[in-house]
């Protein structure tokens, strides 16, 4: 199928499936997949020790890794009629406003203004959301060793930090899709449904909540 | 009156108290162009980098060069031709790398920054030329103590030779960023910015092959 969209983005706290969705999208709609790359950041490790003196930094390094990704965003081409990606550049923004000060907010305002202006923004953005719960089940099934050590108290942070990010949103359409009784990867009607779903007209901000499927 | 139908862009870069804003003025005085003065930038994080130089550089260059960004895109959004007294290389050949010298910008501080900067100069236009205004120390120190302003006071003269050392290794880098042409005031007490100005025409004329009427000049 051809989506009517030339730039689909999904979003979601860690866990969530995103890349998994992304995938499939991709595959369904002969789009071009955009995984987000994560570039290692050699400030994570005095973060963890001390991230009150190495929060600033540490987001700085992601900003530009993110940003300078964005810059090489493919264009569509004669194979692929879309894009679709794992990920939007003002994700930045949710873990800067979890790590930083209120004077480093303002100046990562700052930097990150300059630079949103210069990235393409997605025709529509899936947020799937889900349960602390469920995201904690998936990220011990999948078992990731950089994943190993991230605590229910912090996913259920990073939850909230999403939420409220996306009830704000405002910037494209968006797509909320309640994922914590989907399974979308083996079960090829829940797939179907959500494509629906996104080849539906909308603007601003739609509710996707599967409960009879 | 406009004499060319291109759009000029020329920085002037030098040390503190070399001349840098009467040049500017004047450059666009006879040139009927723009001019922007360096901007006051209210650095919040200059009291804290006091406190704790190494600790703090590097809050301290994002945030003059995120204030430098914002203004250099104010120029380019004008119409016409301009001389900009100060320019943002300036912000990473010499303070930025200077901070790296005393090592309080360094390792992967530096490099973050260095990152930083590259990405977002390369969102701005270049300067056709930069005049970069030389003088020994001494003589900036008889200038500085004579426009007496009170922030500047207690500028060092090892501090003005750092600068100096940074401008001069910029200035002969292989890759300078964009053509640097160097007018040198060493030594002139009573500068004649006449002659400044002069030397200046001159040298826009030879490398930019800028037209100026010589009965103006």
């Amino acid at each position: 199928m051809i989506s009517r969209h030339k730039y689909i983005a999904i979003e979601g706290v860690i866990g969530v499936g995103k890349t998994s969705l992304a995938r499939l999208l991709s595959e369904k709609m002969n789009a071009r997949l955009v995984l987000e790359n994560h570039e290692e950041n050699p400030f994570l490790t005095q973060f963890y020790k001390d991230p009150r003196h190495y929060a600033f930094q540490t987001q700085i390094f992601f900003l530009l890794s993110r940003f300078k990704q964005q810059q090489e965003l493919p264009e569509p081409d004669f194979f692929h009629s879309a894009l679709v990606s794992d990920y939007i550049f003002p994700k930045d923004r949710i873990f800067a406003y979890i790590n930083l000060s209120e004077t480093e907010i303002t100046l990562y305002e700052k930097v990150m203004g300059l630079m949103e202006v210069r990235v393409r923004k997605p025709d529509i953005v899936l947020y799937l959301q889900s349960s602390t719960e469920r995201l904690m089940k998936n990220i011990r099934t999948r078992s990731r060793p950089y994943e190993r050590d991230i605590s229910e108290e912090y996913l259920r942070t990073l939850n909230e930090a999403y939420n409220h990010y996306f009830f704000n949103y405002e910037e494209t359409p968006l797509l909320i899709i309640n994922t914590t009784s989907l399974d979308f990867v083996n079960n090829p009607d829940h797939l179907a449904a959500i494509t629906n779903e996104i080849e539906r007209e909308h603007v601003g901000t739609r509710y996707f909540n599967p409960v009879d499927i | 009156m406009e004499f060319s139908e291109r759009k000029y862009f020329v920085g002037i870069a030098g040390n503190i108290g070399v001349g840098k804003t009467t040049l500017t003025r004047s450059l666009a005085a006879q040139l009927g162009w723009n001019y922007y003065l360096e901007p006051v930038i209210d650095n919040p994080y200059l009291s804290d980098f006091y406190a704790d130089m190494s600790r703090w550089a590097f809050h301290l260059q994002v945030y003059f060069l995120s204030k430098r960004f914002e203004s250099q895109r104010l120029i380019e959004g004008e119409a016409g031709s301009c001389v900009q007294d100060r320019t943002i290389y300036e912000d990473v050949e010499i303070f930025a790398r200077t901070l790296n010298r005393r090592g309080h910008l360094t390792g992967r501080d530096w490099e973050n920054y260095s990152a930083l900067f590259e990405t977002m100069i390369s969102h701005l236009r270049t300067p056709d030329i930069i005049i970069y205004l030389r003088c020994d120390v001494p003589t900036l120190l008889d200038r500085i103590r004579r426009r007496g302003r009170d922030f500047e006071s207690s500028i060092s003269p090892d501090y003005l030779l750092e600068l100096n050392e940074a401008y001069e290794a910029w200035f002969r880098s292989e890759h300078p960023r964009c053509l640097i042409a160097q007018i040198d005031t060493s030594g002139k007490l009573d500068l004649d910015q006449d002659a400044v100005l002069e030397e200046c025409l001159r040298q826009l004329k030879v490398k930019l092959q800028l037209e100026i009427p010589l009965n103006d000049v």
